[in-house]
C-alpha cells in the first residue's frame, strides 16, 4: 500500500488522449475507449477501432511514445507511435481513443 | 489412402510467412516488406522429409481470430474449417516476428486457444540479433508450452530443422487449449517477451534517426517527391541505350525477314504485325523494369508505408483510408493485384471507393503509350541541370493519376456522406536492406510477365486487327489504300466522328479498340495499322518516326490525356466484377472513366490547338 512522504504533496497522474501527447513524451496506457463527447462514428465502426487497437496493444499498462507527426495538409497530420516494440502509423481521432499518463 | 497431412501457416500480417512458404514449396509469391501483400490463401506442395508430402496453406496475415477485413476472414474460415472442399489444417505453423515478440506472441497465444497442433517458427532471427535482441528460445518453448524453432525465411536457416520436424510425430495430438479468449492476451504476452528477450542495446537507435530524416514534416515530403522524380528520369537516361539495341536488333531481323521471305500474306504478317506490331511494344522493356527496379527496392526497403504516413493528411481529406495506400500503390504496377489487395480494408464503402480510384494509378501497361509519345513530341532537352524535359513529362503525367483518383475519391466521399472516418492504424515495419538476388528475381518475373504478355494477349489481339486490317482485300480497280476496304478501316472510319472532336483520326480509333485487351497493345495496333495502311518507306521507319510526321501535337497530347484516364483493360473490370459482386459497379467504373478520358482528351486537344494557333 502506497504511503504518503511528509512534505511532499501527491498529485494524480495526469490523464491524457494519445493525440495529446507532445512529440517525444512517453506514457502509460490507463484505458482504451470511445472519447466521451461528441462521437460522431456509428457504434459498429468505434467498435471495430477499439477491437484493432487492443489486437495491436494498446492495452493498460502497455508504455506508448509519440514519435512524430506527419505532415498536415491543412487537416490533421497522421502520428507515429511506439507502442511496446511496435511502430505504428495512426490518425488522431484513432489516437483519442487511448487514455494515457505521462511518464516522461 | 493415407490422407495428405494439410499444413497452414499463420501469424501476424508481415511477419515472413510467404517467404517461409516460398522456401519450403519452392513458389515465388510477391513477398514485400509491408502488411497486406497476400490477400488470399495459396497453396502448394511440400515435400516432406520422409518422402512423404504435404499440403501447405499460406494464409493472409491476422492480427486476431476475430476478422474485420476480408483477408482476414479467409484466415479465419480456414482456421475454424469453414470453407468448402477444405478441411480444418491439421498442423499450423505460427510465423512470428522474432523483432517484435510483445505483437506476434498475442496472436499465438489466441491461436493456441483453437487447440490446434502448433510449431512456432521465430522467424527474422537475423534482424532480432542485428537489432541486439537475445531470444531466450528454450524458456519461450517453456512459456508457450509449443515447438519453438529458429528460422530465417529468406537465407533458409532453420528450413532443415523445421523440415525434420514436419516428419516427426506424424500425425500430431491437438495441444491443450489452455488460454482463454477472454484472458488478457496483451499482458500475458507482455509478460512472456519480458521473460525470455533481453535487450542488449537501444535497438531503433538507426531507425529513429532514419525516420528523423525521411519523416520530417517538411524535408520528408521533399525527399519523397525527390525519389519518385530520380525515378521517372532513370526511367528515360538509363534505358536508352539499351532500348536503342533493341530496336537496331529487331529493325536488323525484320530486314532480314522481309529480304528472304517470299511476298504474299505471311511475309505481310511477319512486317506488319510481329516486327511493325509487336516490336514496337517489346522496345518498352529496359523502361517497364527500370521502373520496377524502383519499386521493388522501395518496397523492400520499408520506405513505402512511411511514403503512406506521410501522405496520410491528404489521403484523408479526399476520403481515403489510410490502408488505401498499399493497393493504389500496388496499381502503379497492374490495377488488378491493386483491386485484390483492397481487400486488407475493413469498411466495404472505403473498400469500393479504392477499387474506383485504382485505375487512375498509372499502371505499366500505359507506359509503352507515354514514352512512345513523349519521345516523339517533346524534345529531348534538358529542363534544368540534369533533369530532362522528357523525365519531366512523364512525372506529370504519374501525378495526374494521382491528383485525378483523389479528386474522385473526393467525390464520392461528398457522395457517400463526410461522416465516415477511414481507419489508418498501419504498422510501420522496420527499414530492411534490399536483398540484390530478391529485386534480380523480382526484374526476372516483371520481364517474364511482360513478355509473356506480349506473347499472348497482345500477340493474340494483333493478330486480329492484323486480320481485319487486312481483310476483305480490295476490289479490282481500287483507289484508296488496301487497309481503308478493310473490317479496321470501316470501323475505323466508322467510329472517326466520334472521336475527331479530340483530335483522334481513323487510325488511333482503331488502335483503341484491341487496346481495351491490353492498353499497350494500341502501341502494338498503332504499329500493325500504320505498317498495313503505310508506303513501303513508312514500313520501314519506325512507329516514333511515323506518327511524328503525321499527327499534330495537339493530338499526340489529347492521347496522352486519354490515357490518364483511359478506360480499364478487360481484365480489370473482370476482377472488380469478381471483388465488387456486381455489375453495376463495373459498369460505373467504365462509364466515369470513359467520360473523364474523352472530357480530358476534348480539354487539352482543344486547348492545345489554340495555344499553337496562337504561337
Amino acid at each position: 500500500m502506497d504511503k504518503a512522504i511528509p512534505g511532499v504533496e501527491v498529485t494524480a497522474p495526469t490523464k491524457l488522449r494519445l493525440d495529446d501527447l507532445k512529440i517525444g513524451a512517453k506514457a502509460l496506457i490507463v484505458g482504451v475507449k470511445s472519447p466521451d463527447s461528441a462521437d460522431l462514428e456509428p457504434q459498429s465502426a468505434t467498435k471495430v477501432l477499439l477491437k484493432r487497437l487492443k489486437d495491436l496493444g494498446f492495452s493498460p499498462g502497455e508504455e506508448v511514445t509519440l514519435l512524430g507527426r506527419a505532415p498536415d495538409w491543412g487537416g490533421q497530420g497522421a502520428l507515429r507511435v511506439l507502442v511496446g516494440q511496435t511502430h505504428l502509423a495512426m490518425r488522431s481521432f484513432e489516437a483519442r481513443h487511448v487514455v494515457v499518463e505521462v511518464l516522461t | 489412402m493415407e490422407k495428405t497431412p494439410l499444413i497452414a501457416l499463420v501469424g501476424a500480417p508481415n511477419s515472413g510467412k510467404t517467404a517461409l512458404f516460398n522456401r519450403l514449396t519452392g513458389s515465388r509469391q510477391k513477398v514485400a516488406n509491408y502488411a497486406g501483400v497476400t490477400v488470399e490463401r495459396k497453396e502448394g506442395v511440400f515435400k516432406l522429409e520422409n518422402g512423404k508430402s504435404a499440403r501447405l496453406l499460406d494464409c493472409p496475415g491476422a492480427y486476431a481470430l476475430e476478422a474485420i477485413s476480408l483477408d482476414e476472414k479467409v484466415t479465419q474460415d480456414i482456421l475454424s474449417g469453414s470453407i468448402e472442399g477444405l478441411s480444418r489444417p491439421d498442423l499450423l505453423i505460427c510465423v512470428v516476428d522474432s523483432t517484435n515478440l510483445g505483437l506476434h506472441l498475442k496472436w499465438v497465444l489466441e491461436v493456441k486457444s483453437l487447440g490446434l497442433p502448433i510449431i512456432v517458427a521465430l522467424n527474422l532471427m537475423d534482424e532480432s540479433k542485428a537489432r541486439g535482441l537475445k531470444i531466450d528460445t528454450d524458456a519461450l518453448k517453456q512459456h508457450l508450452g509449443l515447438e519453438v524453432i529458429e528460422t530465417v525465411a529468406i537465407s533458409r536457416a532453420g528450413i532443415q530443422s523445421l523440415s525434420q520436424r514436419l516428419v516427426m510425430d506424424w500425425p500430431r495430438p491437438p495441444v491443450a487449449a489452455s488460454v482463454s479468449l477472454t484472458d488478457d492476451l496483451n499482458h500475458q504476452s507482455r509478460q512472456i517477451t519480458a521473460m525470455v528477450v533481453q535487450r542488449s542495446k537501444e535497438s531503433l537507435t538507426l531507425e529513429q534517426k532514419l525516420d528523423g530524416i525521411l519523416l520530417h514534416p517538411q524535408l520528408g515530403p521533399i525527399l519523397l517527391l525527390a525519389i519518385l522524380f530520380a525515378m521517372f528520369q532513370a526511367v528515360y537516361s538509363w534505358a536508352t541505350p539499351l532500348m536503342d539495341a533493341i530496336e537496331i536488333a529487331l529493325g536488323m531481323m525484320g530486314g532480314w525477314a522481309a529480304s528472304s521471305l517470299p511476298d504474299g500474306l505471311f511475309r505481310s504478317f511477319v512486317a506488319e504485325a510481329l516486327f511493325g506490331g509487336l516490336g514496337s511494344v517489346l522496345v518498352f522493356l529496359p523502361q517497364i523494369l527500370i521502373l520496377f527496379l524502383f519499386i521493388l527496392v522501395l518496397e523492400e526497403s520499408g520506405y513505402l508505408p512511411r511514403a503512406a504516413f506521410m501522405l496520410d493528411g491528404i489521403m484523408a481529406r479526399a476520403g481515403l483510408t489510410g490502408r488505401s495506400f498499399i493497393p493504389l500503390l500496388s496499381s502503379f504496377a497492374c490495377a488488378i493485384p491493386g483491386i485484390m489487395a483492397t481487400r486488407s480494408i475493413p469498411d466495404l464503402k472505403d473498400r469500393l471507393s479504392t477499387i474506383l480510384v485504382a485505375p487512375l494509378m498509372t499502371c505499366s501497361a500505359r507506359l509503352p503509350v507515354y514514352v512512345l509519345l513523349i519521345g516523339v513530341f517533346v524534345p529531348n532537352q534538358a529542363l534544368w541541370g540534369p533533369i530532362g524535359l522528357q523525365g519531366f513529362v512523364l512525372f506529370c503525367l504519374y501525378v495526374a493519376g494521382i491528383v485525378s483518383a483523389f479528386i474522385v475519391a473526393f467525390v464520392l466521399k461528398l457522395w457517400r456522406g463526410v461522416s465516415d472516418r477511414p481507419l489508418l492504424l498501419m504498422v510501420l515495419p522496420h527499414y530492411r536492406m534490399p536483398n540484390p538476388a530478391d529485386i534480380f528475381q523480382g526484374l526476372k518475373e516483371r520481364a517474364w510477365i511482360f513478355i509473356s504478355r506480349i506473347t499472348g494477349i497482345i500477340f493474340a489481339a494483333n493478330t486480329l486487327l492484323w486480320l481485319l486490317a487486312s481483310f476483305p482485300r480490295p476490289p479490282v480497280g481500287a483507289t484508296r489504300p488496301d487497309i481503308d476496304y478493310s473490317f479496321a478501316g470501316q470501323i475505323g472510319h466508322a467510329l472517326e466522328p466520334l472521336f475527331a472532336p479530340i483530335g483522334f483520326n481513323w487510325q488511333i480509333v482503331v488502335a483503341l479498340i484491341p487496346g481495351l485487351a491490353a492498353r499497350e497493345v494500341a502501341v502494338s495496333a498503332l504499329g500493325t495499322v500504320y505498317a498495313i495502311s503505310g508506303s513501303e518507306d513508312e514500313i520501314n521507319q519506325s512507329l516514333g518516326a511515323v506518327i511524328g510526321s503525321q499527327w499534330s501535337i495537339a493530338t499526340a497530347l489529347s492521347l496522352l490525356a486519354w490515357y490518364v484516364f483511359a478506360p480499364q483493360c478487360l481484365s480489370t473490370l473482370a476482377v472488380i466484377r469478381r471483388e465488387t459482386q456486381s455489375w453495376k459497379w463495373v459498369g460505373i467504373s467504365a462509364g466515369y472513366l470513359f467520360a473523364l478520358a474523352y472530357l480530358a482528351a476534348f480539354i487539352t486537344y482543344w486547348a492545345a490547338k489554340s495555344l499553337l494557333m496562337g504561337a
